[in-house]
C-alpha cells in the first residue's frame, strides 16, 4: 500500500513539475513578447574582425518605433567617411509581409526604394543576417526544450528550434534563455549540413527605463573565424520619437553627429 | 534634359569643330542621336566664387560647430586603342555644413585640376541655406535638385542642368550641376509638396570642342552659329518654376510633377546660306525655347522585386529636320524663304524598370522609350527611340570588394556602352576603383564613340 502511495505521490509531483516547466514554444513566445519599449534610439558601433585580426568599424545612429502592426527603423551611418550620411530605413510588419526598405545615398541626393533584401543576406558585411537582427516569430519554428542549465551564473532554458521552412538557412538553432528575464544569453546556429556555423554571445545586458536591453553582443562565425561586435551606447527608451523621423524628409536631412 | 536629349538631334553642328570630327560627320550621313552642337560656354565667375568661398571660410572659422568632410580623388584613364592618356584628374571636394536650431547651411566647393599642366580651378557645387519649419522646409541658394525614380536616365529629373563634358562618364553627383533656386517643401504625413523657383536659367554644359567627347553632328556642312539669341536675361518672366507632389508608402511610392522651363538645348534656325570659294557657308541662329512638362513616376514592391516607372509629356519641344543643302540653294535661287530647320512637336519619354536580387546579385533593368507625337518624316530623330539599361552588382569579402556592370543599350542603332568596374574598400574611407568604358556599334549616341574605349583607375580618400 505504501509503495502505491509513494508512486502516486511521485507521479503527481512530476506532473506538477512538468506543468510548471514551460514548453519550448512557450519559452520562445516569452522571449518574443518581452517588452522592449515603444521607441528606442541609440548609437551603434559595429566592429568587424577577420581571422587575421584586421578590424573595420562602422558607426550608426538608429531610431526604432513600434507602431503596433508595423515597426519602423531608420539608421544613419556616421562613419567611416565614405558612407557618412547614408541612411537606411526598414519597415517590418507583424503579419509577416515583406519588409519595405529605402536607402538615401548622399551622392545620388534622393531616397531610393530598394528590392527587399533576402532575409539570409548578411547585414553590411557583418556576421548577422537580416533575419538574425529581426524579430523572428516563434510560430515559424518548431521548438523543443532540451534541458535546463546554468550559464555565466544564470539559470537558463536550452531550447532547440528547427524551422518549418525546409529551405531556411539554418538547419537548427540552440538558444540559452535566462529563466526570469527571457533574454537570449547565447545562441548557436547550425548550417544546412548540420555543422556549427556561428555563435551569438551576449556580452552585456542591463535594464534601461524598466526594460531589459542588450547593449553589447558578438556574433562569431566559427567556420570563417570572423567576428562582429555590436555595441550600443546612449540608449534611450520610450522618450518619444516623432513619426517624422521615418520619412524621406529626415533621411535626406540626416542627423547631426 | 532626357538622356537622348542630352545629346539631342536638334543640334546642327559646331562652328569650331575639329577636322577629324568633321570627317567623321561626313562619313555618317545621319546619326539619329548622340550629338550636340555644344551650348555656349558658361563662363565661371571665379572671382565671385572665390569671394563666396572666402566668406564661407570666415564663417566657418567663426562658427562653433562646423562639420567638415570631403574627399580627395585621383582619376586616370587610358584609351584602349593606343594607350594614350585620356583622363588625368585630381579633385579636392569639400563638404562644409552647420546646423543651428532651425537654420542650417551647406557649402560644397571643389578644387580640381582636370589635365596635367592645367592650373587649379575652383568651383562650387552647392551653397545654400536651409530653414526647417514644423511642417515645411525652405532652401535658398545654389543647390542640386534630383527628382524621379529612373537610374541613369533623365525624364522628370530635369531641374539641375547637366555637365556632360565627359559624356555620361562622370559620377552623377558631378554630372548634375548646382543651380540658383528657392525650394519650399511642405509636409503632411507621408506626402510632400515641393515648389521650386529658378530665377536664372542655366544650360547644360557640353563637351569642349575637339575633346574626345565632342559628338558627331548631323549636318552636311560645318555651320557658323550665332549664339546671341541664346542668352536668357534674369527677369521674373524668364524664371523657371517646378512643382512636385510626392508620396512614400508601403503600397507604393509615387511622384507627380509639372514644370514651366526653358529647354536645356537651344533651337536653331537657318540665318543664311552663301556660296564661298571653299563651299557653302551656313549660318545658324540659336534660340532658347520654353518648355512645359508634366510627369509622374512610381515604384511598387512586388514580392522581393521592385517595379519602377517614370514618364513625362513635353509640350513644345523642337526637333531638327534633315537638311539638304542643294534644296536650300534651289529655294534661295527661286526667291523662296529659307526652310525651317526644326519642327515643334510634343514628346513623350517614359520607362519601366525592374529591380531584383537573385542569388545575392543585385539586378536592375530599364526599358526606355521616346515618342515624337504627330511625327513628320523629315525629322532626324526616329518617331520611336528605344533604349535599355542593365545593372548587375555583387559584393564579396564582406562588402570590401564590389563588382558591377552597368550598360546602356541603344536598340535603334544597335549600339551600347558597357561600364564594368571593380571597387575595393581599402579601409578608413579609402577606396580603389578599376573600370572600363566600352563603346559598341558604329553610330548612335554610344556607337559614335567606338574608338574611345578606355580603362581607368580612381583612388579616392574620404575624410
Amino acid at each position: 500500500m505504501k509503495t502505491w502511495k509513494l508512486m502516486i505521490t511521485a507521479i503527481a509531483l512530476m506532473t506538477a513539475l512538468q506543468a510548471q516547466t514551460p514548453s519550448g514554444h512557450e519559452i520562445m513566445m516569452k522571449v518574443y513578447d518581452r517588452p522592449t519599449g515603444k521607441t528606442i534610439q541609440s548609437n551603434l558601433t559595429m566592429t568587424l574582425t577577420n581571422s587575421r585580426g584586421d578590424v573595420r568599424e562602422r558607426t550608426i545612429k538608429q531610431f526604432l518605433k513600434d507602431f503596433g502592426t508595423e515597426e519602423k527603423k531608420v539608421m544613419y551611418f556616421t562613419a567611416p567617411a565614405d558612407i557618412r550620411n547614408t541612411a537606411f530605413m526598414n519597415w517590418s510588419y507583424t503579419d509577416g509581409s515583406d519588409d519595405d526598405q529605402w536607402i538615401y545615398l548622399p551622392a545620388l541626393k534622393k531616397v531610393k526604394r530598394i528590392a527587399s533584401d533576402s532575409k539570409s543576406d548578411y547585414f553590411m558585411g557583418s556576421d548577422f543576417t537580416y533575419d538574425d537582427l529581426g524579430d523572428r516569430h516563434p510560430d515559424a519554428d518548431t521548438h523543443r526544450l532540451l534541458r535546463e542549465e546554468s550559464l555565466q551564473g544564470e539559470a537558463c532554458y536550452v531550447v532547440e528550434s528547427i524551422s518549418k521552412d525546409e529551405d531556411y538557412m539554418y538547419s537548427r538553432t540552440v538558444t540559452w534563455i535566462i529563466k526570469d528575464k527571457w533574454i537570449d544569453l547565447k545562441k548557436e546556429f547550425y548550417d544546412e549540413d548540420e555543422d556549427h556555423l556561428k555563435t551569438l554571445n551576449i556580452r552585456k545586458y542591463e535594464e534601461v527605463a524598466g526594460y531589459w536591453t542588450i547593449p553589447d553582443m558578438e556574433m562569431h562565425n566559427i567556420q570563417k573565424d570572423h567576428r562582429t561586435r555590436m555595441l550600443m551606447k546612449n540608449i534611450v527608451i520610450d522618450e518619444g520619437i516623432s513619426d517624422n523621423m521615418f520619412t524621406q524628409r529626415m533621411m535626406q536631412r540626416g542627423v547631426n553627429d | 534634359m532626357m538622356l537622348t536629349h542630352i545629346y539631342s538631334s536638334k543640334h546642327p553642328g559646331n562652328p569650331q569643330r575639329s577636322n577629324s570630327s568633321l570627317q567623321r560627320a561626313n562619313k555618317v550621313q545621319f546619326v539619329s542621336r548622340g550629338y550636340s552642337i555644344g551650348s555656349k560656354a558658361q563662363p565661371i565667375n571665379r572671382l565671385r566664387t572665390a569671394l563666396l568661398l572666402g566668406i564661407l571660410l570666415i564663417a566657418t572659422t567663426a562658427a562653433a560647430q562646423i562639420s567638415t568632410h570631403g574627399y580627395v580623388r585621383h582619376y586616370s584613364g587610358w584609351l584602349a586603342d593606343d594607350g594614350s592618356t585620356a583622363i588625368q584628374q585630381n579633385t579636392l571636394n569639400l563638404n562644409l555644413s552647420s546646423t543651428d536650431g532651425n537654420f542650417a547651411w551647406r557649402a560644397v566647393p571643389y578644387i580640381y585640376q582636370y589635365n596635367n599642366g592645367d592650373s587649379l580651378n575652383l568651383d562650387l557645387r552647392q551653397l545654400y541655406m536651409d530653414y526647417y519649419g514644423s511642417f515645411y522646409d525652405l532652401r535658398i541658394g545654389r543647390q542640386q535638385i534630383i527628382w524621379g525614380k529612373a537610374d541613369g536616365v533623365f525624364i522628370t529629373d530635369i531641374i539641375s542642368p547637366k555637365d556632360l563634358g565627359e559624356f555620361l562618364l562622370r559620377d552623377f553627383e558631378e554630372i548634375r550641376q548646382g543651380l540658383t533656386a528657392a525650394k519650399l517643401s511642405l509636409y503632411r504625413g507621408a506626402n510632400q509638396l515641393d515648389m521650386v523657383w529658378v530665377p536664372t536659367f542655366s544650360a547644360t554644359k557640353y563637351p569642349a570642342d575637339g575633346s574626345l567627347w565632342e559628338p558627331i553632328k548631323p549636318l552636311p556642312v560645318e555651320p557658323i552659329i550665332d549664339h546671341s539669341g541664346e542668352n536668357i536675361p534674369s527677369t521674373l518672366e524668364n524664371s523657371e518654376a517646378f512643382m512636385r507632389l510626392a508620396h512614400m508608402g508601403s503600397f507604393m511610392d509615387w511622384e507627380l510633377m509639372a514644370g514651366y522651363a526653358w529647354d536645356d538645348d537651344p533651337d536653331y534656325s537657318i540665318q543664311s546660306l552663301v556660296m564661298t570659294a571653299t563651299g557653302p557657308q551656313l549660318t545658324l541662329q540659336g534660340e532658347q525655347q520654353r518648355l512645359n512638362i508634366l510627369g509622374a513616376s512610381f515604384n511598387k514592391p512586388i514580392g522581393g522585386w521592385l517595379l519602377r516607372g517614370e514618364g513625362a509629356y513635353y509640350n513644345g519641344r523642337q526637333f531638327m529636320r534633315e537638311l539638304d543643302i542643294t534644296q536650300v540653294q534651289t529655294q534661295l535661287a527661286q526667291g523662296l524663304p529659307l526652310p525651317e530647320l526644326s519642327l515643334e512637336r510634343d514628346h513623350l519619354h517614359y520607362l519601366l524598370g525592374l529591380d531584383m536580387n537573385i542569388l545575392g546579385i543585385d539586378l536592375s533593368t530599364q526599358f526606355i522609350q521616346e515618342y515624337i507625337m504627330d511625327y513628320d518624316e523629315s525629322l532626324q530623330q526616329d518617331e520611336f527611340h528605344n533604349m535599355m539599361t542593365i545593372l548587375a552588382r555583387e559584393t564579396f569579402f564582406r562588402e570590401t570588394l564590389s563588382l558591377e556592370l552597368f550598360s546602356y543599350i541603344g536598340l535603334n542603332n544597335e549600339d551600347a556602352l558597357l561600364r564594368p568596374k571593380a571597387s575595393y574598400d581599402l579601409g578608413s574611407g579609402m577606396a580603389l576603383e578599376l573600370g572600363a568604358n566600352v563603346f559598341l556599334g558604329d553610330e548612335g549616341m554610344f556607337g559614335q564613340y567606338d574608338s574611345n574605349d578606355m580603362v581607368y583607375t580612381r583612388l579616392r580618400v574620404d575624410f
